[in-house]
């Protein structure tokens, strides 16, 4: 059984008046299943948000249905089965971080002592047991983020629906934040997750869906659809020129077009990493 | 599911406890009554007076607003006020935020009228109600009585040298003392003369001697003089313009001084259950629409439960003597029929309980079966305003 299973999902808003004014989605069909990381990718207003909110029943469909390990949204076996980390953070400003968790615990079955000891446990792997006793309404926008991603963590749900989960951390916490997301995997939980950032759901998804104006354009798993079938690239080490020229020279004979050569850039990601690497070291 | 109920209400305690505005309301609503009834009072009687009607007005008008305009802002059905992607059901977050509204709104009085004990020094009045009202008139030289209702007012017409006799309950000794509520009819031959339309006398046998009287407002007097064993009381209308009648439970006679804590907590419970009841119509409204459509609907309700019953062209009592004189009157049975409905709503706060504690008397015991009947109400609404608040989408 799939983990997530959208089929001919509609969605239309409508006026006071009952007159159509947006329709959000139309037909759209996907699954995600067990172990699997689905990434959800569109411009603004493609209806990423709204598939998500109609998968944790905020929303109701127009038409077609969603079913989150065979329950339908909104049923309280398919909201323990799901953490949704929204795009916006969501947390209680009152609160602090640990008791935030510790509410979100309780709400989620665990005794008072193991949403406690749960708590703990998490805030130190999100880098925040220095503010577990400070009210979220003072943190940083990358601190309630690690918390919202926390408070969805501490339910070990089945299944984890995220918008934008990187929004507002920096490199390093996005990266921990796709670690996480491959470790979830890992464990056997199924993961629909949309970013802006195309780059990170490269990453980390095992398939993409691309949305636009509601309709699905398509979908398939990243080799489907990113390998260039008619390019062949060749990385060699090191970078000796007689050697590239006589590879160059060679291809040129067989016919072949050079589209290009030269040493590869690396991402400004792995470079910021790598320096906050070696900074670290020193 | 009860859990998941006390840990979001236990949240929404939190959130009250938490926000700057506690700081200054705990401390503030133990004190408000002491220090006003100490800063605008100048001797112990007035002292006395204001502690009570601080304490009886905050609780009758002000509670009920605060429970409406709180009730209005209590639910944050918004995605980014959080409790929306709580991982529980939305009827789950419904049922905790009403809990903890409630909560804090009792502690919220309960502190208050804390302050109204701490500046009651006064004892308050334990009362008893006359047995009987009946009418009596002097015809011929003969002494003509008819026995009156138990339930309605009787009537004493002055033009026909009527008066209404009303029976002293058993348990006074030496001093009698009370207090007479009345209704009035005027007949518009002429225009009233005197300041109060009634005499009241002790009649024992063939003697009547008039007692002190004081006039508390329009509609009652009060009453002192020496105790006759055997003796009744005769109400006599002086105005001949202005036709006189009560009824058995508003003739009543002081019996003991008693501490005010009892009364105290009656209205207390009275207060809260009603407010209670406000929180859940404005919950009810706010689970399918906005803050102020819900605040809107619950002063609505506030304002017809509470100014309707007394805004009706006539009181009943009226209505009884209109009756008696006028039985085939051709009125509209429509509007007829909706000033019987609009007098016969029940109040949302009764202001004869916070009227009697004003009075310095003990708020009866029936008070509290008053507070459990608005409790019941709030209960039946709040589990619906939970299902529609289930059922609402939430696109933001």
């Amino acid at each position: 059984m799939p983990a997530v299973e959208i089929s001919n999902l509609s969605k239309t808003f409508r006026d006071f008046f009952g007159r159509r004014r947006v329709k959000a989605l139309d037909g759209l069909s996907l699954s995600v299943e067990p172990g699997e990381v689905f990434g959800l990718l569109g411009p603004n207003g493609s209806g990423k948000s709204t598939t998500f909110k109609i998968a944790v029943g905020l929303l109701r469909p127009s038409d077609g249905s969603v079913t989150i390990q065979g329950a339908k949204p909104g049923t309280l076996s398919a909201r323990k089965a799901t953490g949704f980390l929204p795009e916006d953070s969501t947390l209680l400003p009152f609160l602090t971080a640990h008791e935030t968790l510790k509410l979100h615990g309780a709400l989620a079955g665990l005794s008072r002592k193991q949403a406690s000891d749960k708590a703990h446990e998490l805030l130190e792997r999100m880098d925040l047991q220095h503010a577990a006793k400070r009210r979220v309404k003072g943190f940083s926008k990358g601190m309630q983020r690690r918390l919202g991603i926390a408070s969805v963590l501490i339910a070990d749900p089945d299944v984890f629906i995220l918008d934008e989960p990187t929004s507002g951390l920096d490199p390093l916490g996005a990266v921990s934040v796709k670690e996480l997301i491959a470790e979830l995997r890992g464990k056997g939980k199924a993961i629909l997750i949309s970013s802006h950032l195309l780059g990170e759901l490269e990453n980390v998804c095992d398939r993409v869906a691309f949305l636009n104006k509601g309709k699905l354009l398509t979908q398939g798993t990243l080799e489907e659809l990113l390998r260039e079938h008619e390019v062949h690239q060749l990385r060699i080490s090191p970078p000796d020129a007689e050697s590239i020229q006589a590879l160059e020279a060679l291809a040129r004979e067989r016919g072949l077009q050079v589209l290009s050569s030269g040493a590869p850039m690396r991402t400004l990601e792995a470079f910021y990493l790598s320096v906050l690497g070696d900074k670290d070291q020193s | 599911m009860i859990g998941r109920v006390l840990a979001i209400a236990g949240a929404g305690i939190r959130e009250a406890c938490r926000s700057r505005l506690a700081l200054l309301a705990i401390p503030g609503l133990v004190i408000a009554v002491p220090v006003l009834a100490a800063v605008l009072s100048h001797d112990a009687d007035t002292h006395a007076w204001l502690a009570r009607s601080i304490t009886s007005e905050g609780l009758q008008t002000l509670l009920p607003l605060a429970a409406i305009i709180g009730a209005g802002f209590l639910l944050k059905p918004g995605m980014k006020k959080g409790w929306t992607v709580l991982p529980s059901r939305r009827s789950e977050y419904f049922m905790g935020a009403a809990l903890s509204g409630c909560i804090v709104l009792a502690v919220g009085a309960a502190l208050f009228a804390a302050g109204g004990a701490i500046a009651a020094r006064s004892d308050l009045t334990l009362t008893r109600q006359s047995e009987n009202v009946s009418k009596q008139r002097i015809h011929d030289g003969q002494r003509q009585v008819a026995p009156g209702k138990t339930d309605a007012a009787t009537w004493a017409n002055p033009r026909y040298g009527e008066e209404l006799v009303l029976a002293i309950p058993e348990g006074i000794d030496g001093k009698l003392k009370g207090t007479v509520e009345y209704q009035i009819v005027w007949t518009g031959e002429a225009a009233p003369r005197d300041r109060s339309p009634v005499a009241v006398l002790i009649q024992s046998g063939a003697t009547r001697t008039p007692l002190n009287m004081n006039v508390q407002s329009r509609y009652r007097i009060s009453f002192e003089g020496d105790y006759l064993p055997g003796s009744s009381l005769v109400l006599q209308p002086t105005d001949p313009v202005l036709i006189v009648g009560t009824s058995p439970a508003r003739v009543r006679f002081d019996i003991e001084r008693v501490a005010p804590f009892g009364s105290l907590l009656r209205l207390l419970a009275l207060a809260v259950c009603a407010a209670t009841l406000c929180m859940a119509v404005v919950l009810f409204v706010r689970s399918l629409s906005t803050a102020p459509t819900a605040v809107l609907a619950g002063l609505l309700l506030l304002a017809t439960l509470t100014l309707l019953p007394s805004l009706a062209p006539a009181s009943r009592m009226a209505q009884d003597r209109r009756a008696a004189f006028e039985p085939n009157a051709k009125e509209s049975r429509f509007v007829a029929d909706l000033e019987a409905r609009a007098t016969s709503l029940p109040q949302l706060v009764p202001e004869s309980y916070f009227d009697e504690f004003l009075a310095a008397r003990v708020v009866p015991a029936e008070a509290m079966q008053a507070s459990l009947m608005r409790l019941a109400a709030a209960l039946v609404l709040l589990p619906l305003g939970a299902l529609l608040f289930r059922l609402r989408q939430m696109p933001k």
